[in-house]
């Protein structure tokens, strides 16, 4: 027997809390360790996998018309994210541009160990692509509306 | 597609959320499809026929064909 509620309104509901009560919950987490310097990093840890558990079963009880909003804003905004990064990518090897974004990402890098501007690297993709999923979410959200 | 939703809602005094509620779907969904920005799939369609009790080509129509009609 399934401990979450019948309809999925409700079950939506009910995730969608806990996702929300959750993300306070790491958000302070966060603030604690930067403000009073505690380690909690193991507990940040933990409550970031029940999140993204979390967070894959709140797919599993959208309706087809929030699941079809998501596809479209995950295609449109994080290909044009990902294209973003892309375009940062090949005007860097440009003349034009080497004064501005090479002394840009220079002065950033300098100091870092190459495993460090991976990770960084990485982690800027993920950012220009969740920024793009975002906006074109937030356009059909308004145009909806 | 054209549906006759609103119309249907609004003779039973259901809001969108009553519809919603009764579809098991998001407001969002009930409002995207009574505008004509989202065609249900056939589950959905049937569903939507169930909980008025008619048949769906009474709810829904093709465009081309109610063109035709008016």
């Amino acid at each position: 027997m399934s401990l979450l509620p019948v309809s999925q309104n409700k079950r939506r509901a009910l995730i969608r809390t806990l996702l929300f009560t959750l993300g306070g919950v790491l958000l302070a987490l966060v603030l604690a360790m930067r403000v009073w310097d505690i380690e909690l990093h193991g507990v940040v840890i933990a409550v970031l996998i029940v999140f993204c558990i979390l967070a894959m079963l709140e797919f599993t009880v959208f309706d087809e018309f929030s699941k079809q909003t998501h596809y479209r804003a995950w295609y449109w905004g994080s290909s044009a994210g990902a294209a973003g990064v892309a375009l940062v990518q090949v005007l860097s090897t440009l003349d034009v541009s080497t004064g501005a974004i090479n002394s840009f990402i220079a002065t950033r890098l300098d100091s870092v160990d190459p495993s460090q501007a991976f990770l960084s690297g990485m982690m800027i993709t993920l950012l220009f692509m969740v920024t793009g999923y975002v906006i074109v979410r937030g356009a059909m959200w308004l145009r909806r509306r | 597609m054209r549906n006759r939703l609103k119309v249907l809602r609004a003779e039973r005094n259901w809001s969108q959320a009553d519809l919603a509620d009764k579809l098991d779907v998001s407001r969002q969904s009930v409002n995207a499809i009574e505008t004509g920005k989202y065609d249900p799939s056939l589950p959905l369609a049937f569903k939507i026929a169930k909980v008025f009790g008619l048949p769906i080509e009474q709810i829904f129509s093709d465009d081309e064909v109610a063109q035709a009609a008016e």
